[in-house]
């Protein structure tokens, strides 16, 4: 799915490099990495906003800078720590704006389209809340419907910046539940940056840590890594 | 604010405050009064002084008393500002005083204008040049060095409604602050009479007033002969402010001579003595088509139908007969105050073709094109 | 859904209130004009007939040009508000009116003849429009607060009508009165031979509009998320600060500035229709923005013979309460 191959990540300054991981369909992982080692800059290099300093990053064998905008949206999708809601702006429609990379120039929901929507809503059981208003969610609430809105978008690719940050421990226990699932049933590849180490884990996903010392990404299976060892290469 | 502007504020102010209070009874128990037409001020003889009454335009109360003295020993009771004449120099702020200071061929006493692009008369503008006359912008924002450091004994100001800035100080120093209402006198000769004050002030009391005499027998004469004609042709005057248009009241300057010069003008009926507000469907109603317009307030159809397309609905648009001083603004400004005969003059001329008079106006003109 | 059925019940009874509000327009004024004439002007004009002058050089362009300017001036403020998430944004408040009274002022003050025709008022006040709101969209990048950006609108306008006044106390009596004039705003200012023209600008300016439909849809939730969504953020600003100079420009060419009205309605709008779907906001802007302007030109044309009320003077007295309300909302 993904290939990083001999990769340099950084902005203007060199942050850290990847020999050679590949990431593939139907599995989560958990990016770690202390604060400024460059999550958010690999996050933002996975999704084309950045150019690596070397290397190219190849998503289904083509390097991801050849991709427009347009395919972009259509590849990969991704998920803020927090959405605070919008005014007047209802879970249904919300979830819908991810169907605006198929919709046509109106940006009208096709009955495809509203099934996708009904589907996602469906597969966070969040449906009985779609006629809600967004600022009148639960914290936890607002971020399934994120995620939802993420899956309606179809991309085989889901990056979720920090997602349960600002959750309790119930919520961090169903998103993480949730995106396993999800990686299963639906066949995604879904990159989830954290900070907590015992949530990620507990969930047992993959692990990609950014190794301080040699400044490079490993890549750890799920139930290869205890908390000590995790903690002593992040940081 | 151009002087225009400041004129047609007056209009909107004088139109919310005005009232006719009748003062006349009480000035005619002073047999010695010198005023004729005018309302906002009377002067008196007295023994040895002659007291001028400045009286607010709105209440016709006495707002001050001034005694014009020729000598400083004479004593003067109480209450009263002196002022000793002749004057030597003064601050003209207004066009209307340097137009009535210049028939007494006073304009060497001016040392201080509000600004010399609205000024018209020649000798005034000379010395300007020479840099005897200081430039002393708006009335209410005259930066007080520029009064002290022009020595002037007397300022003469419009006074809307109001004193002048720092006029106790100022007096202290020596310059007097008079201000002038001949700009709130509703009858044309009652502006005109304001030469009397300046006739006393400047020592020229008898020119000034043989001068009235004659514009006011002139101005008389023309009137009787407006009121023989048979003809009164119809006439609306003004133009819009926003959507708002505002028509000179029944009982001001404009519609006075309007009625003097035999004009049907639309408005004569309202009451007051500043101006009536229409609004433009209103006015076009109204006007459609009425013959003349006057005082439109530019000086070509172009910029006329730029300000509104409209006007060219008008039939006095259409047959050419809109008719506007602003040709001659400076000029008109300063001189109309003190030659209402010649206003009114030009108004017979437009409005009576048929007297076949010599085609001479003095400050109307047809609007260009 | 049951929502956007309740929405389109609100739109269908808008439109056939509509042709009812627009009739009161009609025939609101002082002069009292017959429904005959209304016809006659329009198919059968007899320009010697005054009532039928009345209504086909005074009512008609009147008519038009609030409908115009209330519905146009509505879908500027909702791009705005859109484009910068922030409710309060507005044509006017972030000062794409004063980039347009500047522009005017100068084209005006100049003297120069091709600049003080209508053509050479309209361009000016376009240009003048967009300009502006590029400086607007380039100060969004450096401030990341709301409030910052509606000061540095706020002090946009002042700027601008600092030198304004400068102009005009270089500026000629005669160009200066034409200016003051225009400053005074009015809806009287347009001929019915002009209305084609505007009418055709304004559907130009609302076709575009429709295309903005989807950008504006995702930018609701944040311009990060817009460009995960494939959206091309930076032309799509840029065609809505274009759309908004013409909307706004055209307007402002022809009736002066006009306050309030592109902050409000938008806020209305939302409110009645509880939905962030841009084409139900934009018809209801349209909608309730003339309604909003021809309510305020008929209490106008109703109180004429006691009190005479500028246009834009009557919606910032209906307008800025209404934004104290939005503000204390926002804070509460």
């Amino acid at each position: 799915m993904i290939e990083l191959n001999g990769i340099e990540i950084g902005y203007k300054k060199r942050l850290f490099s990847i020999e050679d991981i590949q990431l593939s369909k139907g599995k989560v992982y958990s990016l770690i990495g202390s604060n400024g080692a460059g999550k958010t800059t690999f996050l933002k290099t996975l999704q084309g906003n950045i150019t690596p300093l070397n290397g190219q990053i190849l998503i289904n064998k083509t390097e991801v800078q050849l991709f427009d905008r347009l395919k972009l949206s259509q590849t990969i999708s991704f998920v803020n720590s927090k959405f605070d809601g919008v005014d007047y702006l209802r879970v249904y429609d919300y979830v819908g704006l991810g169907r605006t990379p198929y919709t046509n120039a109106l940006g009208r929901l096709s009955e495809k389209d509203q099934k996708i929507v009904e589907n996602a809503l469906t597969e966070l059981n969040i449906k009985h809340l779609s006629c809600y208003f967004t600022t009148k969610l639960s914290d936890g609430e607002r971020q399934l419907a994120a995620i939802a809105r993420a899956i309606s978008q179809e991309t085989d690719i889901i990056i979720l910046d920090e997602p349960t940050a600002f959750l309790d421990y119930a919520n961090r226990k169903l998103v993480m539940r949730e995106m396993k699932k999800i990686a299963s049933e639906l066949q995604k590849c879904i990159i989830i940056s954290s900070h907590d180490l015992d949530l990620c884990l507990e969930s047992e996903t993959d692990i990609l840590v950014i190794n301080k010392e040699l400044k490079t990404l490993q890549h750890f299976i799920s139930n290869t890594l205890s908390k000590e060892k995790l903690i002593e290469i992040g940081f | 604010m151009k002087m225009n502007h400041i004129f047609y504020f007056i209009f909107l102010v004088s139109s919310l405050l005005s009232c006719t209070i009748k003062v006349k009874e009480s000035l005619k128990a002073n047999q010695n009064n010198l005023v004729k037409y005018a309302k906002n001020f009377s002067l008196t003889i007295h023994e040895n002084y002659i007291c001028f009454e400045l009286l607010n335009p709105e209440t016709k109360k006495v707002e001050k008393k001034f005694a014009l003295i020729k000598n400083d020993s004479i004593k003067i009771p109480e209450g009263l500002t002196p002022i000793l004449i002749p004057i030597k120099s003064v601050i003209a702020l207004s066009s209307t005083h340097i137009g009535m200071l210049s028939k007494l061929d006073a304009c060497n006493l001016v040392k201080g204008i509000s600004n010399h692009s609205y000024v018209h008369e020649p000798s005034v503008l000379e010395s300007y040049n020479k840099g005897e006359i200081i430039e002393m912008g708006e009335e209410n924002s005259i930066p007080v060095e520029s009064i002290i450091r022009s020595k002037a004994e007397l300022l003469m100001y419009s006074g809307f409604g109001k004193a002048f800035p720092h006029q106790e100080q100022l007096e202290k120093l020596g310059t007097i602050c008079l201000a002038n209402y001949d700009w709130k006198e509703n009858h044309p000769l009652g502006k005109a009479e304001w030469i009397k004050v300046f006739g006393y002030l400047t020592g020229k009391e008898n020119n000034a007033a043989i001068y009235f005499k004659i514009i006011e027998k002139d101005y008389l004469r023309l009137k009787k002969i407006a009121s023989k004609l048979k003809s009164t042709p119809t006439l609306f005057s003004g133009n819009l402010v926003g959507d708002i248009w505002y028509s000179p009241a029944g009982e001001s300057y404009n519609a006075i001579l309007f009625k003097d010069a035999k004009g049907d003008y639309k408005y004569a009926h309202t009451k007051g003595t500043g101006s009536t507000e229409n609004s433009f469907e209103q006015i076009f109603k109204d006007n459609v088509n009425t013959k003349y317009w006057f005082n439109p307030g530019v000086e070509s159809k172009k910029e006329l139908l730029k300000s509104q397309p409209k006007f060219k609905l008008f039939e006095a648009y259409k047959q050419n007969k809109i008719f506007s001083y602003t040709f001659s603004g400076n000029e008109f400004w300063e001189r109309s105050a003190i030659e209402p005969n010649h206003v009114l003059s030009d108004l017979i001329r437009i409005l009576h073709p048929e007297l076949k008079l010599k085609n001479k106006l003095y400050f109307y003109r047809t609007l260009s094109k | 859904m049951t929502v956007a059925r309740n929405n389109k019940f609100i739109l269908f009874t808008l439109v056939l209130l509509f042709p009812i509000l627009c009739g009161m327009h009609l025939f609101a004024g002082e002069i009292t004009v017959s429904f005959s004439d209304f016809w006659n002007s329009v198919l059968n004009y007899n320009d010697e007939n005054t009532s039928q002058t009345i209504i086909r050089e005074f009512r008609i362009p009147r008519l038009t040009m609030g409908i115009l300017a209330g519905g146009g001036l509505s879908i500027a403020g909702l791009f705005m508000q859109t484009m910068f998430n922030n409710p309060l944004a507005g044509p006017y408040i972030l000062g794409i009116n004063s980039g347009s009274s500047l522009f005017v002022a100068f084209s005006v003050m100049t003297g120069i003849p091709f600049l003080t025709s209508n053509l050479g008022t309209i361009s000016s006040a376009l240009i003048g429009a967009f300009i502006f709101g590029l400086i607007i969209l380039s100060f969004s990048y450096l401030v990341k607060s709301h409030i910052s950006l509606l000061l540095i609108g706020i002090m946009l306008g002042s700027f601008t009508s600092a030198i304004v006044s400068i102009l005009q106390t270089m500026s000629e009596p005669n160009q200066l009165k034409l200016f003051t004039m225009w400053t005074m705003g009015s809806l009287q200012q347009v001929e019915y031979t002009e209305l084609p023209m505007i009418i055709l600008f304004f559907i130009v300016g609302i076709g575009l509009s429709l295309f903005m439909i989807k950008p504006l849809n995702a930018l609701v939730i944040g311009e990060s998320q817009a460009l995960t969504l494939g959206i091309h953020v930076k032309y799509v600003r840029l065609a809505l600060i274009s759309i908004t100079a013409i909307l706004t420009g055209i307007i402002t060419a022809y009736c002066g500035p006009i306050a309030f009205v592109g902050l409000a309605v938008p806020n209305i709008v939302k409110m009645i229709f509880k939905t962030q779907s841009h084409l139900t906001l934009l018809i209801g802007c349209f909608l309730i923005g003339s309604f909003f302007m021809l309510t305020c030109d008929i209490i106008i044309q109703v109180l004429e013979s006691t009190i005479h009320i500028p246009i834009n003077a009557l919606t910032s007295i209906i307008g800025a309460p209404f934004v104290i309300v939005i503000v204390l909302k926002r804070l509460a």
